[in-house]
This record gives structure tokens, C-alpha cells and sequence, in this order.
């Protein structure tokens, strides 16, 4: 269940005090290399509160799979932990935490998408080839991706009795890891940026950011349609006139999985939360910065039959047509989306 | 900010779900319910996302890949008399089935023979942060900058002009541009027991009467285009008809 809360500054210092309590005494655990002491008895979990802001909508959490402070720190050590794997790769090791939970690539690779904010995801991927609840993604990035081998896990101690105590087995499956690790991955929001804090009234944004804001969110730049208000995403699919010709199938996007020829050239619309922190851009990682996405909208879209509709206004089927101010000021706008208190939280750090 | 809090959870609870405010005048021997199913034709032919081109009054050839509305303000009549109302806004993605669904309960148990709705949200509720954050409204949301609200019809595709292919944004939005259908209907609503209402949208009915839309002369993005969009508001009444 969500807790709405409308974003003021006591109610910001109450939940991050809060947060910090529950955490710090989570992390004790974590950190703790030795199993806790075995235990017949019934363990009571703690249950906790996914804080979101007011205008977030609510979060769709399975039933059987309800957060949990225990379970969360659980996850969190799995997200860490190079046993995930069997070639020293873990969710962490891709997804660090100082670039919103993505990292750089090298040039014309796949970015790696951010961890942020998939509590409310139903798509997943650039292509959308995964789809559903955070658990059967993780589902898949243990048993299919990381191919987490089983016995390592169970022959832990460590996680033999977490598992034992928080999720009630003998022997941990893929399904037990997956739950823990959607547990700490649904908690991976970013929702503090400068712009959050102007959305609530709580901060100006300066000229620029401002003359940038207005830009986005008007039909000189027309981002919103696709970055929606406050998420930054609609987790839709779209053809943004990136390419002409589908030759190359990594061009292909949401085509390779539905077939539908509709679909060609359609990606997930990324969100643009921490979009400062990245250093590749599109799908292919084809641009290295924020100006050259904006010069791709101003005056590189290639026309197709797939187009997004969006893209062909009037006036503008050649591009945006901003000027080099105004390309600044979208800049500008983009960077108020940086999440310092995301990127800096304690407690979605390693415990290791 | 507690009184922020109570206030948005008061107009949370004017708009949707089960505390919604339904009123009649007359007093009901008992109450059913009404299932509304939401339906999509092409001057009589089921709708077919993406891949079929259909033919339009202006003689466009075009398909339909996104078509998502609200509908709001039902209100049931007999005698031409305003029997019942609803003030729920209700949602609606043509793509997605659960949505296309609407049920009523405790529907005062009468023989009604007209329904009112519009296409869009009533000016009250059609303001920044009106409505429910839900992934729906949000991303229905229509800027500020641009006159606030929510979009009331996001209808989007292709259309085929000398064999190039065109995209269209037909969007319609801010206060007054609601579309009213009146829709002649009996329906009588039994004591305990709901009876289905089919709603069938003829999507060329966006395209003629009283004005026949060509993209290739009037436009293909309606949104912030106050002339664009009368003409879709002003098509858009009689777009649906009752089964």
C-alpha cells in the first residue's frame, strides 16, 4: 500500500529520520557477517512504509510479496552481491548507485537503463521484451541473466538463515531471490531532485531552468507527451525518428517482440530523472550528451512511416527549431532532475 | 498541510470509486446495476488498431494506433426528466480492455430513455491535480503553461496523403471542450439485477458533422489549436451511439 504524502519540508525531515532509523538498524543486520543466532521461533518481520510523493501514483505491490524492512535489507544484499553470478557480476555492479543506478558504457553499446523507479513499471528493457511485476523481472535477471547457481546460496550460511527466517524455506529457488531482490529494487525512487522541489512550491528553479521547464512542458519543445509531468516517463513505446532503415535489428526496438510492424523503431520512452548523470544517450548509446540529444530533436529526426505522430506538429516537421539559449535552457532544466539525495543514500549503498 | 492532505483526499473521494456522489429525484423501488461496455466501429465495422487505413468524410486514409478519453457527467433521464446522476469521471484507453468497462451499482431501479455524457472532464475536476494520481491521469495531464487540466481525447495515428505516410494528433483538451452526447435509449434497470449498455463509438464521426476534418487542410496536431479543436469538440457529439 502507499502512504501519500504531500511533500513539505517536516514531513521530508520526518520520513527521512524515520528511514535513516529503520535502515541504520537494518543495515547492523546486513553488515553482520555472522547468521543471527538459529531461532525456532516464529520471526515477526517489520513492515514497512513505501513513502511516495503525493502526485506519484500508487504502487501495485503483490500480495504475496509486501515490503518489509528485513526483506528489503535482504535484497539489498543480493543487488550487491557478486554470488548473484558466476563470472563476479551483480545487479550493483552494473546499476552504481552515483549515476542513478545505471553506469557509463563505452561508445555504441547498450546504455544500461537506471534502476529508478521501476516500482511503477510494467514494461521493462529499451524494447519492452520483458514485461509484468518486479518480481518476474527479477525473476529473470537471477535465474536467466546472472544465472545465479543455487547451491552457492544455499551453501551460504548467511543467506541460508536470512531466507530461512524472512521467507520462511530450506532451500532457496530463483523465486525466493527474486522476491528479496524486487523488495530492494522497489524502494530504488528518486523523487527529491530540485525540480520536486519546485513542483511543490518548496524552491524556485532560476531563469533558466525556468525558460527551460517552459520548454519542455510546452509545445516548443513538446517533451511532456512522452516524459510525463512529475514521473518522466509515460512507459510507453515510441518511434522518435532516431533511424529510416530497420537493416540493423538492434534498431528494430518493440518490433523484435511483438512482431507487429506498427512497432518498428519503438522504444521505451527512459526516464529523464538523474538524465544528467549519464553519459550515453538512445538505445544504442549513439549520443554522449544531453546537447546532442536536444540537436537531435532540433534538427535530426528522420521521417519514417512509424514516426511518433507527436513528432510531425505543424511548423515542426523538420525539427524543434530552438535556438542555442534555448537549447541551454533545456540543459538547464534537465540537470534540476538530478536526485542528490537518491545518489547519496546510505541506505540504498552496498553493504559490503 | 493536514488541511492540504484532508482536502485532496475529499476531492479523491468527489471524483472516484465508492464514494462517489450519486444523486436522483424521484424515489426508486429498489436499486440494479448498469454494465456500460465501451465499443469501437468504423461507420458499422469493428475497429482495427494499426494495421487497417479506413477512408474519412474528407476522404483520408488513415488508421487509429491510440485512442484514450474521459467520460464524465452520466446522467439518466425518463420523461426528460433528470433522474440520475453520476459524478465520476471514468478513464478509458480503447486498447485496454479492463477499461472499457464500466459498472454501475445501486442504479435507482427505473425504465429510463436518455443518457447524457460528456467526452472530457467537467470544468470542476479539469485543473492541475484534479484527479487521482494514477499512471492514467498523469499521463493525461495537460500543462499549465497550455491551460491546465487533463487531455480529454488523445486520438493519434497515420494517414496515407500521395503515398507518403503522415502522422496525426487529433487532442483535445481545456475547459469548455467537452463533447455532450445525448443518447435516446430505453434501459430499464430492474430491482437487483444489472443489465448491459453497449456505448459504440463511430470513430469517423470525429471527421464530419457539422465539420468535416481533412488533415491534409486543416491540420494534423489539434492541441493548442483552439480552432482545430472546436471542430473535433463540436464532431465529437454524436460520435457515440447506444446498443
Amino acid at each position: 500500500m502507499k502512504n501519500n504524502a504531500i511533500k513539505f519540508p517536516i514531513i521530508a525531515v520526518a520520513v527521512f529520520l524515520l528511514g535513516s532509523l529503520s535502515c541504520k538498524k537494518d543495515e547492523n543486520n546486513s553488515n553482520n557477517t555472522t547468521p543471527p543466532a538459529p531461532t525456532d521461533s516464529v520471526y515477526t518481520l517489520t513492515p514497512y512504509s513505501i513513502i511516495t510523493h503525493a502526485r506519484f501514483p500508487e504502487i501495485a505491490i503483490p500480495a504475496d510479496n509486501q515490503p518489509y524492512v528485513e526483506k528489503i535489507q535482504l535484497g539489498r544484499r543480493l543487488y550487491y552481491d557478486v554470488l548473484m553470478s558466476n563470472d563476479g557480476r551483480s545487479c550493483g555492479g552494473c546499476h552504481n548507485q552515483q549515476y542513478g543506478f545505471t553506469k557509463p558504457v563505452p561508445a555504441n553499446t547498450m546504455p544500461i537503463l537506471p534502476h529508478e523507479n521501476m516500482a511503477w513499471y510494467t514494461n521493462f528493457m529499451w524494447d519492452g521484451s520483458k514485461s509484468g511485476t518486479l518480481e518476474e523481472l527479477m525473476l529473470f535477471e537471477t535465474k536467466d541473466f546472472l544465472q545465479t547457481d543455487l547451491d552457492k546460496i544455499n551453501n551460504d550460511p548467511t543467506y541460508k538463515t536470512l531466507f530461512k527466517k524472512y521467507f520462511k524455506v530450506d532451500y532457496i529457488t530463483h523465486k525466493e531471490i527474486a522476491y528479496a531482490l524486487a523488495q530492494f529494487v522497489r524502494i530504488l525512487i528518486s523523487q527529491n531532485s530540485k525540480y520536486d522541489d519546485y513542483f511543490i512550491g518548496a524552491f524556485p528553479l532560476n531563469a533558466d531552468e525556468e525558460a527551460g521547464r517552459d520548454i519542455f512542458f510546452s509545445e516548443k519543445g513538446d517533451c511532456f507527451h512522452c516524459h510525463s509531468t512529475l514521473m518522466m516517463t509515460d512507459n510507453q513505446f515510441h518511434n522518435t525518428g532516431l533511424d529510416s532503415d530497420y537493416t540493423n535489428i538492434a534498431d528494430r526496438g518493440r518490433y523484435t517482440t511483438t512482431n507487429n510492424p506498427a512497432d518498428m523503431g519503438k522504444f521505451r520512452t527512459p526516464n529523464l530523472r538523474n538524465v544528467a548523470l549519464r553519459s550515453r544517450y538512445m538505445h544504442d548509446g549513439r549520443f554522449t550528451s544531453l546537447m546532442d540529444v536536444i540537436n537531435f530533436y532540433d534538427h535530426g529526426v528522420k521521417h519514417n512511416g512509424n514516426l511518433d505522430p507527436i513528432m510531425t506538429k505543424p511548423g515542426k516537421e523538420n525539427g524543434l527549431k530552438l535556438n542555442e539559449l534555448q537549447k541551454q535552457q533545456l540543459v538547464a532544466f534537465l540537470n534540476t532532475l538530478t536526485d542528490s539525495t537518491f545518489i547519496n543514500n546510505p541506505s540504498l549503498k552496498s553493504p559490503f | 498541510m493536514s488541511t492540504r492532505l484532508i482536502i485532496a483526499a475529499a476531492l479523491s473521494c468527489l471524483i472516484f470509486g465508492s464514494c462517489k456522489s450519486d444523486k436522483y429525484n424521484s424515489q426508486p423501488s429498489g436499486f440494479g446495476n448498469i454494465i456500460i461496455n465501451m465499443g469501437y466501429t468504423i461507420d458499422g465495422f469493428p475497429l482495427s488498431f494499426d494495421s487497417v487505413y479506413y477512408n474519412n468524410e474528407a476522404g483520408n486514409k488513415y488508421n487509429v494506433s491510440k485512442l484514450q478519453y474521459y467520460i464524465s457527467g452520466l446522467r439518466f433521464y425518463k420523461n426528460d426528466i433528470l433522474t440520475y446522476s453520476i459524478d465520476s469521471i471514468f478513464y478509458i484507453d480503447a486498447r485496454v480492455s479492463k477499461t472499457n468497462t464500466i459498472s454501475l451499482t445501486n442504479v435507482p431501479s427505473f425504465n429510463y430513455d436518455k443518457i447524457d455524457f460528456s467526452i472530457g472532464i467537467v470544468d470542476e475536476f479539469n485543473s492541475h491535480s484534479k484527479l487521482p494520481a494514477t499512471s492514467e491521469n498523469i499521463d493525461m495531464e495537460w500543462p499549465d503553461g497550455m491551460g491546465g487540466g487533463y487531455h480529454f481525447l488523445k486520438m493519434e495515428g497515420h494517414f496515407i496523403d500521395s503515398s507518403k505516410n503522415y502522422g496525426y494528433a487529433m487532442h483535445l483538451g481545456t475547459n469548455s471542450m467537452q463533447s455532450k452526447c445525448s443518447l435516446y435509449k430505453n434501459l430499464y434497470v430492474p430491482v437487483n439485477t444489472a443489465v448491459s449498455l453497449k456505448l459504440i463509438m463511430n470513430v469517423n464521426e470525429w471527421f464530419k458533422n457539422p465539420y468535416t476534418y481533412n488533415f491534409a487542410t486543416d491540420g494534423v496536431y489539434s492541441m493548442g489549436n483552439k480552432t482545430l479543436m472546436s471542430k473535433l469538440q463540436a464532431n465529437g457529439n454524436d460520435v457515440f451511439h447506444a446498443e
